[in-house]
């Protein structure tokens, strides 16, 4: 017992570990010679770029900053993409979580405590984005009408409507750049680390999350019925599930999850709404999430990564003189190299069965 | 061109698979100018054996003559350059483009950098008038009725200079009234000394387009004969016709109450046409009906009406005396109904999902297997080590993915998971078809037991001999109508294969939805 126990381990958690780190130190290696090319000495841009992520608390705080609505957004597709939805629409949803948060926060709230307040209007984000990927979800449930299409276009809408509330009905009077005026300050995110650090308490929800999904995908009935729905439409209906209504469900909690991330960029590190309130997290967790093949657990991990990256790239151009977007580049090669190194992964897989 | 000239002679034809022969020792002569008919049961072995003369198999015995000349076809493009098409039963076109790009692509066009698109538009349009057939070249092929995507094909085996047409089982997704015009061509092309082979289930098709007629039948060519010499009768009997009938010693059944009436039900296949047309059926507790006919005539359908996956149009399904017309699966199999599909693949068993997950598909919602939403893995894991010694499934373990096991040992997985509940009423779809003799007399038992201890158990199957092995009854559905029950020891044989094959009763059907058709059209 104990021995398939140990087996089931390591094949399960330790060897995807390692292929992934092999994939991450060649997508570094191929970027090293880039930089080379740049006529930089790859060892200095990476020490800058760690010394970009972790080099002080501050810096610390802000990779973290970074990290929750990556991680966020990345357990709103992994949960989606359990029934083989592919949400594409989580950026969307943390526009209107975000235009939620700042509307909410803007109530009065009267003498009630903070945390009642946080959830209260946590609730009410999270209802938000459900609501808003109930749109693709119902379409795709009842019509068959990919939800990959729809997702993607209502990004647009709702980063339109985010723009038209700032510069209208929610912009705070004379502000340069147009913005919100700051929320309620009960209705604000703890900063953990005090007022100066960014850091905030919904880094802490998103690994609450991912843990509470990774038990709902492998220990309930729902994640059972999600996984039924993934494997197949055939399969399910003959299982006696209710296909659409899974569907809809994991569209609407996927939104919602994803809305959570807006309310972290209002409530804990902005304070306000502005119409650039993410530069494109959702599409950070869709790759997250594929990174870590769906493990809500993994996707803490592989949201950390890329938050490393993106907070350390700005250092490497201050100091070394690597444009940012040799940054952008070494993402693209990580999943380069995971995918790649999966299919070959495959074919050993397949050699060993035969 | 002269008469009784041999077009293509096929000497000792031998294929065989892992397993099984699918052609033995396989002689067939075919003239030029004629229409010939291949007759046969599910798995007699028509389509290896076009197949192969259509060069995407290759025979391990025997000898292809082409015109007196002996060829060897390594693939169809061999088969094609000496003049032999054939329009498969799915087509093979591609949807987005129009007829001619097809026709083209078929013939090398794309070696070219320029092909010559106008030149092949021109000649797709004079063959297509030649044989009377209504094409736009322009309409891309998914605009397209069925009937019209068939043309196509033909004109595209004709482009290509074929002398020899292969048709497999083309009426089969054509309306009675597309048929009559592709009899019309047919006839045209015979004509023209165009030979065609013509792959069908349907005795009237069989008789009413052929010159001659070949049953085969588990491989082998059971006769040869003049189409005007012969009549639906005497080929049924070469078809289905055996010596003595095997059966399995049963306990006499229980004599029970009603547990199924289905009452003139209709519904729709997934093309949206009427798959089952009035189908009325009665079982007991304690009996084994057995539902023979050939594949494809309406019984997923029926099975998928029965357990609630299939929406009724018309009529009235009743189980256990209570309506399920409009229940829906879970509710259905709550009253006691397990559903064993054909499609063990997509239907019946993840292929991702381990046997644990394959076994608790339809019960994972229930006490003890779950408690307020959470699963309870001990008592599964419990549930499934008993299953699996039980039925006997070899596997390294609960945790085998579905795809990991064996086709036999998937099936008893499924069977595991229906059976165990002792259901009331059971479907079963094909349950033996591709397992070897063992397996599939351990699925035949355990339908068996499942009758001594009093379920009513429906057996769907292409396969007469299973049919007969262990059922108390027989019925027979032919394009959506059950044609007749029969006591199973009173079987006649030479009857249920004109059942089977819808006889003359098939043409009636055919005159009758062509009337209908035009009816519908008139007003």
């Amino acid at each position: 017992m104990s021995n398939s126990l140990q087996e089931k381990v390591l094949k399960q958690f330790f060897i995807p570990l390692a292929w992934l780190g092999i994939s991450i130190l060649g997508a570094f290696l191929a970027g090293a010679v880039l930089i080379l090319l740049v006529g930089v000495n790859p060892i200095e841009a990476y020490a800058s770029l760690i010394k970009g992520a972790f080099g002080s608390k501050y810096a610390i705080s802000e990779t973290l900053v970074k990290a929750t609505p990556i991680l966020l957004t990345g357990l709103a597709v992994a949960f989606a993409y359990r029934a083989k939805l592919v949400n594409l629409g989580v950026e969307g949803q943390l526009y209107i979580g975000a235009a939620a948060a700042a509307w909410l926060g803007l109530f009065s709230f009267g003498q009630l405590p903070g945390f009642i307040v946080v959830l209260l209007v946590s609730l009410g984000v999270f209802l938000a984005g459900g609501l808003y990927a109930l749109i693709p979800g119902f379409l795709k449930a009842k019509l068959n009408v990919s939800e990959i299409m729809t997702g993607l276009m209502l990004n647009f809408v709702a980063m339109l409507y985010v723009s038209y509330l700032v510069e209208g009905p929610l912009r705070l009077p004379r502000s340069v750049i147009p913005r919100s005026p700051n929320i309620e300050e009960v209705a604000q995110l703890a900063r953990i680390l005090g007022g100066n650090f960014r850091f905030h308490s919904y880094f802490l929800v998103g690994v609450g999350l991912a843990i509470l999904i990774f038990i709902i995908f492998y220990r309930t009935t729902l994640g059972f019925q999600l996984k039924i729905v993934g494997e197949g439409e055939r399969l399910a209906r003959f299982a006696g599930i209710n296909v659409p209504v899974i569907q809809i469900v994991a569209m609407v909690v996927s939104g919602g999850i994803a809305a959570l991330a807006g309310y972290g960029e209002v409530g804990g590190v902005h304070r306000y709404l502005l119409a650039e309130i993410s530069p494109g997290f959702g599409y950070y967790g869709l790759v997250v999430a594929f990174l870590a093949r769906m493990n809500p657990l993994g996707i803490i991990v592989s949201s950390l990564f890329f938050s490393v990256l993106l907070g350390g790239a700005e250092t490497m151009q201050r100091t070394v003189g690597v444009p940012v977007f040799l940054i952008n580049i070494i993402q693209g090669l990580v999943l380069f190299f995971v995918v790649g190194l999966e299919s070959y992964r495959r074919k050993l897989e397949k050699r060993k069965l035969l | 061109m002269s008469e009784n000239e041999t077009l293509l002679k096929l000497e000792g034809i031998t294929k065989r698979f892992p397993g099984v022969t699918a052609n033995e020792k396989i002689d067939l002569e075919l003239e030029t100018g004629e229409i010939r008919c291949l007759l046969g049961e599910n798995g007699a072995g028509k389509s290896t054996l076009m197949n192969i003369i259509y060069g995407l198999l290759q025979p391990d015995e025997g000898k292809i003559l082409v015109k007196g000349k002996e060829v060897k076809f390594h693939s169809p493009r061999d088969a094609i350059n000496h003049g032999i098409g054939m329009v498969h039963q799915h087509f093979m076109l591609i949807p987005t483009f129009n007829p001619v790009e097809n026709v083209v692509i078929g013939k090398g066009g794309t070696r070219k950098i320029m092909p010559d698109i106008r030149g092949a538009e021109k000649k797709f349009v004079d063959l297509a008038k030649k044989y009377d057939m209504n094409l736009n070249p322009k309409t891309k092929i998914w605009q397209m009725s069925v009937g019209e995507q068939q043309r196509v094909e033909i004109l595209k085996a004709l482009y290509h200079g074929a002398e020899i047409l292969i048709l497999d089982e083309p009426t089969s997704v054509l309306t009675p009234k597309e048929t009559e015009h592709l009899f019309k061509i047919l006839r045209a092309l015979k004509e023209e000394g165009c030979s065609i082979i013509f792959i069908t289930h349907k005795l009237w098709e069989a008789t009413t387009i052929s010159d001659k007629i070949t049953v085969l039948k588990q491989g082998k060519v059971i006769d040869t004969v003049e189409t005007k010499s012969t009549d639906a009768k005497s080929l049924s009997w070469m078809l289905v016709g055996r010596k003595e009938i095997q059966k399995i010693e049963k306990k006499g059944g229980i004599e029970g109450e009603r547990i199924l009436e289905v009452d003139n039900v209709w519904a729709r296949d997934d093309k949206g046409l009427d798959a089952l047309k009035g189908i009325s059926l009665e079982m007991n507790r304690g009996e084994i009906l057995g539902l023979a006919g050939v594949a494809g005539n309406g019984q997923r359908e029926l099975a998928e009406a029965i357990s609630g996956l299939r929406p009724v149009t018309k009529g009235k399904i009743k189980l256990k005396g209570k309506e399920i017309t409009r229940c829906n699966p879970r509710r259905i199999q709550k009253m006691g109904a397990a559903y064993i599909p054909e499609d063990r693949i997509h239907c019946g068993a993840g292929q991702n999902l381990t046997i644990k997950e394959n076994l608790i598909l339809k019960k994972y919602y229930r006490e003890p297997f779950s408690r307020k939403g959470f699963l309870q893995f001990p008592k599964i894991s419990n549930h499934c080590a008993n299953l699996i010694d039980d039925y006997n499934v070899v596997c390294r373990g609960a945790e085998t993915l579905g795809k990991q096991l064996s086709g036999g040992n998937l099936q008893k997985t499924i069977l595991a998971r229906e059976l165990d509940a002792e259901p009331d009423f059971i479907i079963a779809e094909q349950p033996a078809s591709g397992l070897d003799i063992g397996a599939g007399e351990f699925v035949q038992n355990q339908l068996i037991k499942s009758r001594n201890r009093g379920a009513g158990v429906l057996l769907i199957s292409a396969n007469l001999d299973e049919i007969l092995l262990i059922s108390d009854r027989v019925a027979v559905i032919f394009e959506g109508r059950i044609m007749g029950v029969m006591e199973a020891d009173q079987v006649d044989i030479g009857i249920i294969g004109e059942w089977m094959l819808g006889s003359d009763g098939g043409k009636k059907n055919a005159e009758k939805e062509t009337e209908s058709l035009e009816e519908e059209k008139v007003q």
